[in-house]
């Protein structure tokens, strides 16, 4: 063997085998749960098992789309996914521009309160949580998961923004205001669109979480037109005949905008978490 | 770093909304825990009534507590280990350079976007006794006779749900680790190499004490994140059977949602923080966190 393909060889054994393996690996749950949503649902729970659709239907994604209420849980997690995303970008922005620009007194302290609620669990803020909605009036209603989703969010995407203003040169705004910016427009019209890719993987990060997050969204809301997916999926489970293509179509639903965000962002999720990891 | 070093108020202006929403509503209610942890009170009604420690006395004769509490750091342990190994493995395989190296990221780090529930019910059937595909391919390698009840004995409902969430947790070491490698000059790999240190050699000498910091910071995160599973556990064993997986979150929230008794519930709570607490601090110092690189 010459020197070239033994070299050809190696590559392939230390490099694409294990890499495939691995990829298959990754995406085989996935690969069965598109193989159950489209296998005839009478058919899911029966034996032989197969490993591709035997039983070939559309009917469980259709029945899923039609039945009024899943539906109704994609439109609730979409408009909670995407305020959460809009508060948050919108804090970040000032806010890991104020403790990346700024020299104040209470900065060492707030990085430090930053960084302490990563500490703690969130199912503390569960129980008193619960009496505050109530007392406010919007137990029961989406409104309560935003505010909970974009709190428990906020200090790591505020975190990692710091990190991506950290990037750009201060020479940068200290020109645009020689030249009669102000300093919110030297933030808008010169940082920002400098530090767009940053900000584009923190609303992801966010959108993605509040997008998955199930235990508020489980205890916080009450009526079923308000659940949201990972709720409605979870209670469908539970019915008496559980069905099964039901669920696995709605899983499928389900992933497809988060996998599809991920898709888009994947390039600048190295450098982000090595960001956000930074400080 | 140079800064806008100006006295203003500017810099309190821009970050007020995010401390008042942090203040209301997580510095609040964790105070209120505290507070409430010395107290009986139920949401249902009735009035708060000050009892000291009782809530905290009542727990230690509490026995699914103990067995919460008891679960707690195998289950960090039995999570974290494999997650941070492969997460580790899967870095260093996919810092090479080869053709489709994109798209194998993409592909290798989308479990880390999907959500916990999901992945439970995805899990939930890849393992169901009677028509899971994993008891089949088992079967059909001669490897067990019988198709396997994952979810009856203590063991195997707990390797089910190791399984999974290995499989989303990976990838976040996975991205934390790559970022990490590509911060490593290049030029200290060919030094060593001219100097004859082998493949594992330089793995343990030049790669891990230049991702160490990475590697400390994201196992901590993890280990809180994983003791915060509340989703995974809820719906593929609810800390069953017979309470044999359940952790302190899990117990927690089955409590609280069972009896609403805010008081009780809370004092475990108080528990679950400290002992964070004190795990964080003995961990950074133990680990010698940023001893070597100033942050």
């Amino acid at each position: 063997m010459s020197i070239k393909s033994k070299k050809k060889m190696r590559k392939a054994l230390t490099c694409y085998l294990p890499v495939i393996m691995w990829i298959l690996i990754t995406i085989f749950p996935y690969y069965w749960f598109i193989n159950i949503s489209l296998t005839d649902n009478s058919m899911i729970m029966k034996l032989p098992v197969y490993y591709y659709p035997h039983f070939f239907t559309f009917d469980n994604y259709k029945k899923i789309l039609t039945a009024m209420d899943f539906a109704q849980n994609f439109k609730n997690s979409l408009i909670v996914a995407t305020m959460t995303t809009l508060v948050i970008i919108a804090l970040s922005i000032f806010g890991g521009y104020a403790m990346s620009r700024y020299q104040f007194k209470a900065k060492s302290g707030v990085m430090l309160l930053l960084l302490l609620t990563q500490m703690f669990p969130g199912i503390i803020l569960l129980i008193p949580l619960f009496s505050v909605f109530v007392k406010l009036k919007i137990y029961d209603n989406l409104l309560s998961l935003i505010i909970v989703n974009a709190t428990t969010n906020l200090p790591f995407c505020m975190i990692m923004c710091c990190g991506f203003y950290a990037g750009v040169p201060i020479t940068l705004e200290e020109a645009a205001q020689i030249d009669g910016c102000t300093t919110i427009q030297a933030l808008f019209k010169i940082v920002v669109p400098a530090i767009l890719p940053g900000i584009v993987t923190c609303g992801a990060f966010a959108f993605v979480n509040s997008w998955n997050e199930f235990v508020y969204a489980l205890n916080f809301i009450n009526t079923s037109s308000k659940f949201t997916i990972p709720v409605a999926l979870s209670m469908m489970q539970g019915e008496f005949t559980v069905n099964y293509g039901g669920i696995a179509a709605g899983t499928i639903i389900a992933l497809i905008p988060v996998l599809l965000i991920f898709a888009y962002i994947q390039k600048y999720l190295v450098a982000g978490m090595s960001g956000a990891v930074k400080g | 770093m140079k800064m806008l070093a100006r006295r203003s108020a500017i810099p309190y202006v821009m970050l007020l909304p995010t401390l008042a929403l942090i203040a209301v509503f997580m510095l609040y209610p964790m105070l209120d825990t505290v507070w409430l942890s010395f107290h009986e009170y139920s949401i249902m009604g009735g009035k708060k009534a000050f009892i000291g420690l009782e809530n905290f006395s009542k727990l230690m004769k509490d026995p699914i507590f103990i067995k919460a509490v008891k679960h707690t750091i195998p289950w960090v342990l039995e999570n974290i280990i494999p997650q941070l190994v492969l997460g580790t493995l899967i870095a260093l395989l996919l810092n090479q350079n080869f053709k489709g190296r994109g798209l194998a990221r993409a592909l290798a780090f989308t479990p880390w976007a999907v959500g916990g529930m999901i992945v439970a019910l995805i899990f939930r059937f890849l393992f169901n006794g009677s028509v899971g595909v994993f008891g089949d391919i088992l079967l059909k390698l001669g490897i067990t006779e019988t198709r396997v009840a994952w979810f009856s004995t203590a063991t195997s409902a707990l390797g089910t749900m190791i399984v999974a969430n290995t499989w989303r947790g990976i990838p976040f070491f996975a991205i934390s680790i790559l970022a990490a490698l590509q911060n490593i000059p290049e030029e200290i790999y060919e030094s060593a190499q001219v100097d004859g240190a082998g493949v594992v050699r330089r793995f343990f000498q030049i790669t891990l004490p230049m991702i160490k910091d990475t590697i400390v910071l994201t196992t901590l995160l993890r280990t809180i994140w994983t003791l915060n599973i509340v989703d995974i556990i809820y719906s593929m064993t609810n800390g069953g059977p017979n309470n044999s997986t359940i952790t302190l979150p899990v117990y927690i929230m089955q409590k609280f949602t069972a009896t609403l008794d805010s008081g009780y519930c809370s004092a475990m709570a108080v528990l679950l923080v400290g002992a964070l607490l004190i795990f964080s601090i003995i961990y950074l110092n133990v680990s010698k966190y940023g001893k070597e690189t100033i942050y």
